[in-house]
Formats: structure tokens, sequence, C-alpha cells
């Protein structure tokens, strides 16, 4: 089963300027880099009480989630957001784990498509 | 938005700085606007975007409200304060469900807000928007100062009135002008108005309500009065905003200082109004002042006088001594002139004390307005003041000219009210006066002009009978009618016109009294009488009391009892021998003063008696007071005697009076033997009138008395009369 809705995302970075799929090549190479820090920011956050920073790092994984249309992670990234607002730390210290498996999924199918599209269109 | 310097300032490449620690929204903000053709620089913290924002100087900042290290509130006030941030555009990125942060981001400064998940498609057409609307806030912004430049250059201030809320906006000139504090309290339409002059205040009161009410624009000139009390001249020019129904809602002026406009003006003018040579006003400045009097007086029923003044011959002065010479005579004329008038400072516009105007016309030609006279003799008597000065021979360094003068006057209103008219007539009475040589001449109404010609012959004719022996002594007895004797007489004045003959003074009296002749001609009488009571009693005729007429001029004037005195004894007559006569009212004019000059003349020996008796206004203390001796009853209560009972009664009880205070009594205009009768039996004795003889000359009278005197009667005695 599938994490990421291929078609939803190429659908979501067409901006109808001719940026694709140079841009969604380069948005993948950014999940690829960030969502995993991303997590591990949340995991820093807890650990040092920092509030601010638990939200901004599950919110960017939020909407990074969203950019490559990732809706498992999406909820998942929700979820855990509506716990930090409510200051529930051990909540979204639980949910660490699933987070961190959905990205690692969502990494791997995005690997695969970038690859795809380069090939396709003959970008490096 | 069709104003090509916004177009142009939106089409120019933008520069856009991305704040945002999430790379994912970097790389996409960055793609989207780079692809709408702006150039975009990008910064991971608030930190790094502020020094970036130094650097790369962006036209728009996109930042993310949630930003690691200070947040994006923080940063956004930050941005604020940097020098080019003022007025940069910042977006904000907030999440949906973030109210508070759309709060706070705005009093942040945040200018605009954009929510996530950011729509990328739409994001260059929001960051094209808000660059437009900056633009045109910058544009704006410099137009103002644009504005604010040429109102200061201009002196020009500007305000705009918001009708219905009543609120106010007025730029720093106009607060410069008017000298306010622009961070003042006073706001609204009252701002506008308690600034201007008192005097003016009401007027433009009335215009700025009827711009707001009507939408009735206008024009004004008017004065304010600065805080600090500096009144300065300004220009207002107003026009009207409606709104959609065609109500008013703005009115919007601008204010000019024309302070200095209006003080050049007003040197123009007195370059226009005065003559430069004397100095003194011109013909311009003189019409409308003496317009001015004409109409002022007028309503006070006061005259005005307007003389023409003319130098005889001057051209012929400057022929022959040259146009320096001549110039400097008709300064010197002019000062004269000044100096018998009521002269101050003739300014235009001033009119609170009364002044003669003098004005030079042209050539050698001097116009002068007398104002506020009671009559044409104070015209004249000015007129022959200001002759006689400018006749004074002028030294002109080793130059002595003797100008003499013509002058033409017209008086208000008989010879008109206009100024042009009072001009006309005086310039013809002026050429009349040059052909007929005399030094004046007059025209107004008949007459006047015959009343105020026949005065001016009169004085004439008096002032040559003084010097030509032109006036006669007449005398009428005084009789004791029980007997019929003469016990003395009055002298009376007679002018013996060399073509009209004897003349009485009925016809002159008034004249030699105004023109203070009477006083001269009293001390002729005087002489005369003594004179003539010595001839007398040397060619050994009896001689009786002769009583001289005092009139109340010479009676004030200085040093008569030595005049009189001298009289009596350069004659070597008796001082009883010079009675004086005077009237009632004549004693009241200066009761103290004339009390005392009788009890020197009562020292002297003279006797006094009152004339007129009954007809003044004195009381009985007066009469107790006054050192007199004898009371003449009037004619106006002899007349009807006996018939008239009221006559007769009043008689009667001065009569009494007369014995009781123990004056001597006498009856003047005793006429008829009816008269007569009554008042012997009234115990009044003495009798003066036509019954026994009128005025007669010297020789005539000198005849009566030897026919009436009983032989036995010695030349000094006195008869002493009691009734």
């Amino acid at each position: 089963m599938s994490i990421i809705n291929r078609h939803e995302m190429m659908e979501g970075l067409n901006l109808g300027s001719g940026a694709e799929p140079a841009l969604t090549i380069d948005v993948i190479g950014v999940f690829l880099r960030d969502a995993p820090a991303r997590v591990e920011s949340i995991r820093e956050a807890i650990a040092s009480s920092d509030v601010k920073a638990m939200l901004r790092a599950i919110h960017t994984l939020k909407s990074s989630a969203a950019m490559v249309a990732a809706s498992d992670l999406v909820r998942a990234a929700a979820d855990a957001e509506a716990h930090a607002r409510e200051g529930g730390t051990r909540e979204v210290l639980a949910r660490i784990p699933e987070l961190a498996t959905l990205v690692d999924a969502a990494a791997r199918e995005l690997a695969v498509i970038q690859a795809d599209l380069r090939r396709m269109h003959s970008l490096a | 938005m069709n104003n090509p310097l916004v177009r142009d300032a939106v089409d120019r490449v933008a520069t856009i700085m991305v704040v945002d620690d999430d790379p994912m929204i970097r790389l996409m903000a960055t793609r989207v606007l780079a692809e709408a053709g702006y150039d975009v620089v990008s910064a991971e913290s608030a930190e790094a975007g502020i020094a970036l924002c130094d650097e790369a100087n962006p036209d728009l900042v996109l930042m993310d409200i949630m930003l690691p290290g200070i947040n994006g509130f923080d940063a956004c006030a930050r941005l604020r304060q940097l020098p080019a941030g003022e007025h940069l555009p910042i977006i904000v990125m907030t999440g949906l469900e973030d109210r508070e942060s759309v709060v706070s981001a705005f009093q942040s400064g945040a200018t605009d807000f954009i929510t996530k998940p950011i729509v990328w498609a739409l994001l260059p057409f929001r960051v094209r928007y808000a660059l437009r609307a900056s633009a045109a806030l910058r544009i704006s912004m410099r137009s103002q100062m644009l504005l604010a430049s040429a109102q200061r250059v201009a002196s020009m201030g500007s305000w705009e009135w918001r009708v219905r809320r009543d609120t106010l906006a007025c730029s720093d000139e106009l607060h410069r002008i008017h000298g306010t504090d622009p961070h003042g309290a006073v706001a609204g339409f009252s701002a506008l108005i308690q600034i201007v002059h008192a005097e003016d205040r009401e007027a433009i009161e009335i215009l700025l309500q009827r711009a707001g009410r009507d939408g009735q624009p206008y024009n004004v000139e008017f004065r304010i009065v600065r805080p600090d009390g500096e009144v300065r001249h300004l220009f207002e020019q107003t026009e009207i905003e409606r709104d959609a129904v065609g109500e008013v809602l703005t009115v919007r002026g601008i204010r000019q200082d024309i302070t200095e406009r209006i003080d050049s003006a007003r040197r123009i003018h007195s370059l226009a109004y005065y003559d430069a040579l004397t100095g003194l006003a011109n013909s311009t400045l003189f019409r409308e002042r003496m317009s001015h009097w004409i109409a002022h007086t007028r309503r006070q029923g006061m005259r005005c006088a307007l003389v023409m003044l003319e130098l005889d011959r001057f051209t012929q002065i400057t022929g022959t001594l040259g146009p320096r010479i001549g110039d400097e005579v008709l300064k010197e004329v002019g000062k004269r002139l000044a100096h018998c008038l009521r002269i101050g400072e003739l300014t235009a516009g001033g009119d609170n004390a009364r002044e003669d105007l003098l004005a030079r016309l042209n050539g050698a030609e001097f116009i002068i307005g007398l104002i506020g006279i009671g009559s044409p003799r104070d015209a004249l008597s000015v007129s022959r003041r200001m002759s006689d000065a400018v006749s004074r021979p002028i030294t002109v360094g080793e130059h002595v000219i003797t100008v003499t003068t013509a002058l033409g006057l017209s008086i208000t209103p008989d010879d008109g009210l206009e100024v042009d008219t009072l001009m006309q007539n005086a310039e013809t009475a002026l050429r009349r006066a040059q052909e007929a040589g005399g030094w004046q001449a007059f025209l107004y109404s008949q007459e006047m002009s015959e009343a105020v010609t026949r005065r001016h012959h009169v004085e004439s004719d008096l002032r040559r009978a003084l010097a030509h022996e032109g006036f006669v002594v007449y005398y009428q007895a005084k009789i004791d009618a029980r007997d019929n004797r003469i016990v003395g007489a009055e002298a009376l004045l007679r002018l013996n016109h060399p073509e009209r003959g004897i003349e009485a003074p009925g016809t002159f009296i008034a004249i030699a009294e105004d023109s203070g002749l009477i006083v001269p001609i009293f001390d002729w009488v005087v002489r005369t009488v003594c004179a003539q009571q010595a001839a007398w009693r040397d060619a050994g005729h009896a001689i009786v009391p002769v009583s001289v007429n005092l009139d109340g001029k010479s009676l004030q004037s200085e040093g008569l009892h030595e005049r009189i005195g001298g009289a009596i004894a350069r004659a070597g007559i008796d001082a009883r021998m010079i009675e004086l006569e005077v009237t009632e009212s004549c004693l009241m004019k200066d009761v103290g003063a004339s009390a005392r000059t009788l009890g020197q003349l009562r020292d002297m020996g003279i006797r006094i008696a009152i004339d007129d008796f009954g007809t003044g206004y004195s009381s009985l203390t007066h009469l107790k007071r006054f050192p007199i001796d004898i009371l003449k009853i009037d004619r106006a209560f002899i007349k009807d005697l006996p018939d008239d009972a009221d006559d007769a009664a009043l008689t009667s009880a001065i009569i009494a009076m007369g014995k009781i205070l123990r004056l001597e009594l006498i009856a003047e205009g005793v006429e008829t033997a009816a008269q007569a009768e009554f008042l012997v039996n009234q115990g009044c004795h003495l009798h003066q009138g036509f019954l026994f003889s009128r005025p007669v000359p010297a020789d005539k009278f000198i005849q009566l008395m030897n026919a009436c005197v009983p032989p036995n009667v010695m030349a000094n005695s006195r008869v002493v009369v009691n009734g």
C-alpha cells in the first residue's frame, strides 16, 4: 500500500509554470533530507522541554508531508500537533515511533519516484 | 490603478525575501516567485533574515510567524525599525487555526498574512498585490513630501475639513503660517476660526459655515493674529468635495501668507499719495480725505471749507531765480501753511481726530481743507492767517523773496457736497480774486455771499474809520424831568461813512465786537469824550457827566483802567465827568473779573451804570456785589407805559428795588409825556429819550446845554440827584 499519492503530489506541484518535474524532484530531495531530521528535532525538543521547538518541528513535518501527498503521515503529524498544542508532551512522545516509521516509508517511496522522474526526463 | 508611477514600481524587478526555517517552504516560495520573475533571497531564521534585509534591501518580506530564536512578531518589529523597514511590506505566514498569531502579527506591524498550507499558485499574485499597494503608498508619501515642500516655498498651508464629523487635518506649513503647534489641542472648524483677527472673524466664520453647509466655495483675504501677537495677512481659497448624493463631504482650503505683498502695496500707496517735493499730500489723497470729512462733518451739523491758494507770479520767481530756489520757496510756503492749520499726520485711513487738510496741487497751487468749521467767518480768519503767514519774507540762501497769494474759497453745503464741485467753485473764486487783485473772493449762496461780503466791507470801513477819524460821538441828554434840566449825557458812537454818511452802530456794532475792533473803538470814544469835556470846560461851558458804553471785550481787556485813567488825565478833567454804562449780561460773563475791574474804575472816581436793566440774567446778590451806582431801566419796560399794567408793575418794582439798593435810577427811551409823568410819580426823575432830545453832535449838544442849564450852576459841580 503506497504512502505517497504520486498523482496528487504531482498535481499539487503542477503550478502550470513548467517547473515540473524539476520542482518535484527538488521537493522530494528536501523531504528526504529534512523529514527524518524533523523527527529527531521533536525528540530533542521534548528532551529539552522546548514546547515551541516541538510544535515547530511537528508543524513543519506536517506541511512537508502534505507537500509530498503522504496523507497518513499528514494525519499522524496533525494528531501529534493537536496533542502538542494542548501541552500533551507525553502523547507526542508516544507517537514519535509511528511518525518515524511513516517518514521512513514515505522516504523510500519518494526516492523511487525521484529516480524515476530523473530517468524520465533525463535529468541528473 | 492607472498611475504610471505605480505600474512602473510594480513592473520592475522586485526582490523578495523569504524567511522560514522549513526548507520546503523556502524551496517552494523561491521557485514560485522566481518563476514569476522576482529576485528571491531566503533566510532560515529571524536573525539571519534581519541581517539579510540590510544587505539585500528586499521590496517585500515573506516570513513565517513561527521561527526559531526570536519569533516572527519580534522579527517583524525589528524589521520595521530598520531604515528601509518603515514601509516595507511584510507578509507573515500563519497557521489556519492560529487566530492569535494573526492578531499579534498585525500588532507587530505585519502588512498582511497568508495562511498555511499556502496555495503556491496564487503566491506570486499575492506578492504582486502587496507590492502595488506598497508602491502606491510610497508614491503618495512622496507626493505629500513634495506638496509639503511646495507649500513651504509658497508659504501656503493646506487644510481639510471633514464637515460631518468636524475633523480638521492641517499641513505642517499651515501650522507654520498660523504660528501654532502641530500637536496642539484645538481641532475641527474652530481651529480655522480662532486664529482669525477679531475684526475679520465673523465674516470668515460665515464663509466657512456656508461652505460646509451649502457647498459654497470662496476666496477671501483676512488677517490672523498669531499666538505671539503678530498680525499676518492671509489669502484663502477653498473647494468642495461632495459625496455620491451631492451632500458636502469635505471642504479643502489653502491659506497663503501675503503679508509681504500687503506691505509693498502700502508702500506703493504712499508713493501714490504724496507730493515728493513738499511731503504734503497730493490731490489724490486730498480728495479721498476731503470726501470722508465732508460726509462726517455734515452728519454732525458742521461745515468744511475748501481753500485754493495760489502764489502770484510764481513763474516769474522761478524764471529769475531758478527752479531750485523756486522749490525751496514752495517748501517753505508748505511749512507755513501747515503751521496755520490743525495738521497732524495725514494718513490715508486714519479718521479719529478732526484735522485740516493741506495738499499741494501743482505748480504753485495749494489746496486746503478746513474741517469742521462753524461758519464762513472761521474760514475767513484762517485764510487771512495763511495769507499773512505766506506773505512774510522768505529767505533762501542770500535771497529774500516776498510772495503774495490769491485765495478762493468754497464752503459746504452751500457750494456743494462733492469734492469736485467744491474744487471747481473754489477755483472759480480764485480766478475772480486774481482778477480783482484782492486777496480773496468767496463763492457760495447769494445770501451768505452778501452777508460775508458785507461783513468784510464793514470791517474794512471800521478799520478805515479808526485810522482816519471816521467816527463821531453824538450826545443824548439825560434830564431831570421835574425841571427839564440836563444833568448828564450818554455818548453814542456814529460812523461817518465817506459815501453813506452817518450810520448808527446797529449796522456795525456786532461786527466790531466779533472782530475785536470794538476795543480800539471804545478807547477812541473815551479819549474823544474826555477831550471834548476838556474843550467845553476850557471854552467856559458848564459840563455834565457823560457816560460811555463799555462793551464786554473792552471790559475784559488788559489795562482797561490804565487807558481810561490815561485819557482822563491827559484831558485834565475830573474823573466824575466820565461814567461807564455796562449791560447786565456783559457783567455776568465773568463776574469775578468784572467786579474787580469795575472796582478799580470806581476807585478812580468813575461812576458805573448798569444798562438795559431787567433784560439780562443777573441775580440780586450780584447787584449788591457789583460796584454800581446807577441803574438804567430798559426802554422795553417804558415803551407801553402807563397803559400796560404788567409793565407798570414791573417798572414800579424796579424803581422800588433801585431805591432799596440806593442806586440812582434813570429811565431810557422816554418818548411820551404820559410815560414821563408815570415815572415821576413812581419816583424816577431822571429820563433819557426822544421826548427831550435825540442823540446829537457835540456842537448841537452844547447849544442844548446852554439853553437848559441855569446860569448859577458851576462847571465843576456835580448835580446830585436822588429819587
